[in-house]
């Protein structure tokens, strides 16, 4: 029991991404949408700080590239593309809230296939 | 009048100091996965820590004895020892999850590198420790971490579910994945049961010279501070399981928090969530640094104390500065703070029961207490709570296992 837990404790620690493909898709979906979130205050005056959306946006980023690194179908992938280039945009210009509207939408589309994908 | 103001400012610093990284991180969770069907853990965490912080606070103020004085004498040396050694190691844990999330919060506010406010945190925590009183401590950090009092103007603007919420005080076996469920209700419970909460307020019940007379703000601080600072933990699930669940965003990052308070208030949401969160995480930091000097310094017979200045407790003092370096080395080698957070609250869960037994011999104990023993309603509460304490130790590692630290 302890080796177990040692072992899904080394696993976590190293950052193991779920080897499951409807987990993956689950995973990408719930990054899409938390951007999307993230995207729409960033759009809306005063609704957020540049620092803020900069810093989370890259947060994402990374947990997206744990996934990433471990998916291997083609239509997830495509998905979980588009979510970090769109991740890139607002953290490069935060303070843009028109870009950040195209990516509230686009990372809405993006959540919605990965939905699609997990079923 | 001045002795109700003090008791007032003493249940403020409680309510604002009662939310650390371990319950921010699991209700918040708890609330994306399972929206308000755990609030029922929670109000039996929050009953739990009343119960013991009660005990420990009365023990303390009546035999001047804090929890590890009372350990070691009840365990005797070898099986104290193991209890102090579980404790450490958690309090390590724990302190490294702080300091991590503190550098985490610096970051979402200031755009600064991770690495550097790391070195800060630690640095900052270390000088407040060293020249702050005792008492300005818990008042300072306790006061600013009532911000986190945002995220209950939050859950209102988000107009939950308000029936569903109800339903959640009621105890369930859920809907969706049990290991997962079972997880976060010892998650919740340990997270709000904390050992080193215990540890630090039974200390502080000694550093600030508690008598017999300060019994009722022992009381008032124990049941009203901590069941009202439990507002919190229930704001933080209602707002998750509100914004976060019908969205199916987990929440695995302390930035997604944030996102909480800032999606109904905004700017404003998005700056007080984020300094509540830096003072009640660096509150704990320091509390749990402490508490791991405290532990050492009473099993061992140290001179301990904050008010005995640095020199007249020096081993005391050596102690927190080796517990900093210790968590830190554990930070610094870029493990996710989230995860270390877990993992304190539910190891910390396995060393409940090494804490709470002796407080609950000792409180009995008439040739220690006199007429402050424990009376009927403390002693069913607190057996009661053994039970819980028992049961959610033995299912602890296993629901770590199985559920795969909650990811299904």
């Amino acid at each position: 029991m302890w080796l177990s837990a040692l072992l899904a404790l080394a696993c976590t620690l190293g950052g193991c991404a779920p080897g499951d493909p409807a987990k993956q898709a689950e995973a990408i979906r719930s990054i899409a949408a938390e951007a999307a979130l993230l995207a729409h205050d960033a759009g809306e005056e005063g609704s957020s700080t540049e620092t803020f959306v900069r810093e989370h946006a890259e947060a994402l980023e990374r947990k997206l590239d744990e996934v990433r690194s471990v998916v291997d179908d083609q239509r997830l992938a495509s998905v979980a593309a588009d979510v970090a280039g769109q991740l890139a945009r607002l953290a490069e210009s935060p303070g843009d809230q028109r870009a950040a509207k195209t990516s509230e939408r686009e990372l809405e589309r993006a959540a919605r296939r990965a939905e699609e994908l997990a079923k | 009048m001045s002795k109700v103001f003090g008791i007032a400012l003493g249940i403020l610093a409680a309510i604002g100091g009662f939310v650390d990284i371990g319950d921010i991180v699991f209700n918040v969770a708890a609330g994306a996965t399972f929206g308000y069907q755990l609030l029922w853990a929670v109000v039996i965490g929050v009953g739990g820590i009343v119960t013991y912080a009660e005990m420990c606070g009365r023990v303390a103020a009546v035999s001047e004895k804090a929890v590890f004085d009372v350990v070691r004498e009840r365990l005797g040396f070898s099986a104290g020892l193991v209890a102090l050694c579980a404790g450490q190691l958690v309090n390590v844990l724990t302190l490294a999850a702080e300091i991590g999330g503190v550098a985490i919060v610096l970051q979402l506010l200031s755009g600064a590198s991770y690495a550097q406010l790391l070195v800060l945190s630690v640095i900052g925590v270390a000088i407040v420790l060293w020249a702050m009183p005792f008492e300005w401590i818990e008042r300072v950090f306790g006061y600013c971490g009532l911000g986190l009092l945002v995220f209950a103007v939050g859950a209102l603007k988000l107009h939950p579910d308000w029936a569903a919420v109800a339903h959640g005080f009621a105890p369930s076996t859920g809907s969706g994945d049990r290991w997962v469920y079972a997880y976060f209700v010892v998650g919740l419970i340990g997270a709000a049961m904390i050992p080193y909460e215990v540890y630090f307020y039974s200390s502080g019940a000694v550093e600030e010279r508690w008598g017999p007379k300060d019994l009722g703000l022992n009381r008032a601080n124990a049941m009203i501070g901590y069941a009202l600072g439990g507002i919190l933990s229930f704001a933080l699930m209602i707002s998750a399981g509100a914004l976060l669940l019908p969205k199916g965003i987990d929440a695995e990052l302390l930035g997604t928090v944030a996102l909480v308070a800032e999606a109904p208030l905004g700017q404003i949401g998005l700056i007080l969530a984020l300094v509540g969160m830096l003072f009640a995480i660096s509150g704990a930091a320091i509390d749990s640094t402490f508490s791991g000097a405290y532990n050492m310094a009473q099993f061992f017979g140290w001179e301990w104390g904050k008010y005995r200045e640095h020199a007249g407790a020096p081993r005391f003092t050596l102690a927190w500065i080796v517990m900093l370096v210790l968590a830190f080395a554990i930070v610094v080698t870029g493990v996710d703070p989230i995860l270390v957070t877990e993992l304190s609250v539910i190891f910390s869960v396995v060393a409940l029961p090494l804490t709470y037994t002796p407080i609950l011999l000792v409180a009995n104990d008439r040739a220690y207490m006199g007429n402050h023993a424990n009376g009927v309603v403390a002693n069913v509460f607190g057996v009661l709570y053994l039970v819980v304490v028992l049961v959610i130790a033995l299912a602890a590692v296993p629901l770590l296992v199985i559920s795969n630290m909650g990811q299904g």
